[in-house]
């Protein structure tokens, strides 16, 4: 479903929800070329270094990395120097021939670059120019610093999350960042129509606070009718039998949520606990709220010795909504995904090919939106992208001669930044973090 | 009631929306069906929203004025049925089902869940791809659904809870010697909603092109399973399971929530100071004397020993407030992130002035545009009492273009 193979885009992106963004369009066949630049000393890696596979520094460690992999595969990467005048020129003939330009630094960084969008806009009125960023262009907090872990906290969520009568937590997944990408992934689209019937281009501000406030909407509206603020509660509801229970294994748990009376009914049947039907305390559903306590301790008797996916099979197959609680590795083995080609085999470098996720897991007539191919070697696409502005081989040559252009051919990252991208998993196994290290795990071969 | 954040990005081409004159009917199917088709109302398209009689469960979900249930006075429904047309139609019944098959008819998308085709009269084949481009060659039906139309879990039944939990969100998610958490909203409905408004704009987008999609099938399951990036990195590469752990990632410490004197702080160091940390952190916590302390300096030793970390950070932040806090850390070039609720959501003054939010019933606000469009504002509207457009859309389906008046 290569439906924008039309499409020029320039990414001047890092970390997360900007990739996001681009990636999908990628996946949906635009030509995305990623400007990157050299590693500075002790500097920012980015995702091209972050947690290398097996811990492995030695030799191109950037261009063996899955978190840069998922976040870019099928892009391609001109390494392009941005300090210097002529590397700002070629990037900003670069974006005159392009139809969408995505960024998500700090409000004010490429605009001090030289690509500042209100400019950019007038000058190629047909460009789509999407900014994302924790809080938007303007207002107060434009230029607070953000990154997914501030952003989850600044929604308001971790607000209504956690265990009872505790603090505000946030999720183990920084999900913002691809939640409000998706957003700005939308505004892309709808931008794109808009261009598409008028020839009009135009701005778009994403701010990652903004886009996520709506999913507290039900939250906004009791404070404001009732005064009301959502208490946390663990994983329950009210009105509903909702929980996480343990089940036989090692820290195994199966997901229950029971909404209404005849999920409710068929959990009591399909578990053998049809007396809890004629229970008085599990009368009704405010009855059950009112001994969710006693219920959860009876449910986890009946659970505790059992396989979580049997337990989910067996609710599933009744109508009692259930699900097992999946770990990582589980997740790359779960049969609905599988079957939905969730997943694409990619290479990650000569480390091996690995499973991962697809960012647009929509199936339009059942054809899926995969992704067109691995992540891109560091300036893989310079001299092709070059080219393609119509420069001579001279020309290009000329270019990396002066490293306004480069390949990445003989880069040299800072020693003490790649010894600090590795991770300590032992002693985190032993702290808690991590629950196992399969040393055998290895990757399909290329 | 009108566009949020109008001016924000300037330029703004009066009353131009990026869907202008495009018609999408949603089958009322839950929460995700009702916020994707408002994603497309915002963008501009007339959205014709079909409920049951007695009004849907969204209506019904409140929160009310004083718990006295309205079907059309829910806080959730006014949120997220904005800008929409109602028309109360029994799809079970042919003739209500031939009136929706008309609306439909005339429109560029449909969104609803599959499985309502389970229970709808024949004229609407939800739940048959085939059968659906047959039926309604020019309407791309947007499917959005628990785990999708395909796949041994299709016929499950399933909410947020599950869901994280089989997206490998939950596990990580919460206290290591306790249940894992999931979190406080439906966030599985929330991102398969948004899934499926960038699927539904590309099927539009790309029928311009000539490429005409018939159905597109969105996955709640995989639209949140998408996001498992530090599990499956680090599980893929070194073979190591993650396991929750005050629900923080695996390196870098603190980057969990506090209590300080008048609330939390969300202590994730971030900005210019946070490259030296020791030094700027050790300031901040007025115990310069700790500056060397490899606590403060080695960033994975402080991971491990995380408590003696705090050992120094939570009595100083309890003698703050969040104001003094960020102030202090500002001063020394370090943000750390706020943890409003909803009450300081809605006093916040950077919203307030970006003209964040959209005024809806009884002055009560509600969330504004999730993304500013410089040529085409998003916009809202009022949602619609049950059935308000009943009359007029029922004759307009009569008549040969279906519009039945649309504004």
């Amino acid at each position: 479903m290569r439906f924008f193979e039309d499409l020029k885009v320039v990414a001047l992106t890092q970390g997360w929800v900007g990739p996001l963004a681009t990636r999908i369009l990628s996946d949906l066949g635009a030509n995305m070329v990623r400007v990157e630049r050299a590693f500075t000393p002790g500097g920012n890696y980015g995702n091209r270094t972050l947690f290398p596979p097996r811990n492995d520094i030695a030799g191109e460690v950037w261009n063996r990395n899955i978190y840069f992999t998922v976040r870019n595969a099928g892009t391609r990467s001109a390494m392009i120097d941005l300090g210097q005048a002529e590397g700002r020129a070629l990037v900003r003939r670069l974006i005159s021939e392009a139809d969408v330009v995505v960024e998500n630094f700090m409000p004010g960084v490429v605009a001090r670059l030289g690509f500042d969008f209100q400019g950019l806009h007038e000058e190629f009125p047909q460009l789509i120019l999407l900014h994302l960023s924790g809080f938007g262009q303007t207002g107060p907090n434009a230029f607070r610093p953000a990154n997914g872990m501030t952003m989850e906290p600044a929604s308001g969520v971790p607000t209504v999350t956690g265990y009872r009568g505790e603090g505000p937590t946030k999720t183990g997944q920084t999900w913002v960042d691809p939640y409000s990408g998706l957003h700005g992934t939308a505004a892309l689209v709808a931008a794109l129509i808009h261009r598409d019937r008028t020839g009009e281009g135009q701005i778009i501000d994403v701010s990652m606070q903004e886009a996520t406030l709506p999913v507290l909407e039900s939250q906004f509206a009791d404070y404001q009718r009732n005064g009301r603020h959502q208490a946390r509660d663990g994983n329950r509801r009210p009105g509903m039998v909702r929980g996480a229970y343990p089940c036989a294994g090692d820290d195994d748990w199966v997901a229950i949520s029971l909404r209404d009376e005849a999920e409710w009914r068929a959990f009591c049947r399909a578990s053998g606990h049809e007396a809890w039907l004629d229970d008085p305390r599990f009368a009704d559903a405010a009855s059950r709220t009112e001994h969710h306590d006693a219920l959860d301790e009876s449910i986890a008797a009946w659970t505790r010795e059992r396989d979580k996916f049997e337990v989910a099979a067996l609710l599933q197959g009744a109508g009692a909504p259930a699900g097992p609680i999946l770990k990582a590795d589980e997740v790359i083995a779960d049969p609905q995904l599988a079957a939905r080609e969730f997943f694409d085999d990619l290479a990650i470098g000569d480390f091996g090919r690995v499973p991962i996720q697809r960012y647009l897991p929509a199936k339009f007539d059942g054809a899926a939106v995969p992704a067109k191919g691995p992540a891109p070697h560091l300036g893989a696409d310079t001299d092709a992208v070059l080219a393609e502005l119509g420069l001579s081989a001279v020309e290009i040559e000329d270019l990396h001669a002066r490293r306004i252009a480069d390949r990445a051919s003989g880069l040299q990252s800072d020693p003490i930044a790649r010894e600090g991208s590795q991770l300590p998993f032992e002693d985190y196994e032993e702290m808690g973090s991590v629950l196992r290290i399969d040393r055998d795990y290895a990757p399909k071969p290329l | 009631m009108s566009a949020t954040n109008g001016d924000a990005a300037g330029g703004a081409s009066e009353g131009a929306t990026a869907l202008d004159g495009l018609r999408v009917v949603e089958i009322a199917a839950g929460r995700a069906v009702a916020y994707c088709a408002q994603l497309l109302a915002q963008y501009g398209a007339e959205v014709i929203r079909i409920e049951p009689p007695g009004g849907d469960a969204i209506r019904l979900a409140g929160p009310f004025n004083g718990d006295e249930p309205d079907p059309d006075g829910g806080g959730l429904h006014a949120a997220i049925n904005r800008g929409k047309r109602s028309v109360a139609l029994d799809l079970e019944r042919d003739e209500e089902a031939a009136l929706a098959a008309r609306l439909i008819e005339g429109a560029a998308l449909l969104v609803s869940d599959w499985r309502e085709g389970e229970r709808l009269a024949s004229e609407l084949p939800l739940g048959d791809p085939e059968r659906w481009g047959e039926r309604f060659p020019e309407t791309t039906f947007v499917s959005i659904s628990d785990f999708g139309m395909t796949g041994p879990y299709a016929s499950w039944r399933a909410d947020s809870h599950i869901i994280e939990g089989l997206a490998g969100f939950s596990y990580v998610s919460g206290d290591p010697d306790r249940e894992p958490l999931s979190a406080g909203i439906e966030l599985s409905d929330y991102f398969a909603a948004t899934h499926a408004a960038i699927a539904a704009l590309a099927a539009l987008a790309a029928a311009r092109r000539g490429l005409r999609t018939h159905v597109v099938d969105i996955s709640a399951h995989e639209a949140l399973s998408m996001t498992d990036d530090h599990n499956l990195v680090v599980w893929l590469g070194s073979g190591v399971v993650r396991k929750r752990y005050y629900s923080r990632i695996l390196p870098g410490y603190p980057n969990d929530i506090m209590a300080c004197k008048d609330g939390h702080i969300a202590f994730v160091p971030v900005g210019t100071g946070h490259h030296d940390f020791a030094g700027v952190v050790s300031t901040l916590l007025e115990r310069p004397d700790l500056k060397d302390s490899p606590i403060f300096t080695e960033t994975q030793t402080r991971n491990l020993r995380w408590r003696e970390f705090d050992a120094v950070a939570l009595p100083w932040l309890a003698r703050h407030t969040r104001e003094e806090i960020f102030r202090r850390a500002g001063e020394l070039g370090l943000g750390f992130g706020t943890v409003p609720d909803v009450e300081d959501l809605l006093g916040d003054s950077h919203l307030e002035e970006r003209d964040y939010w959209d005024e809806g019933p009884d002055g009560v606000r509600l969330t504004g545009a999730g993304a500013i469009l410089s040529a085409t504002p998003q916009r809202f509207g009022p949602a619609p009492a049950l059935d308000a457009d009943g009359e007029a859309l029922r004759a307009g389906a009569a008549t040969a273009d279906g519009t039945g008046g649309a504004a």
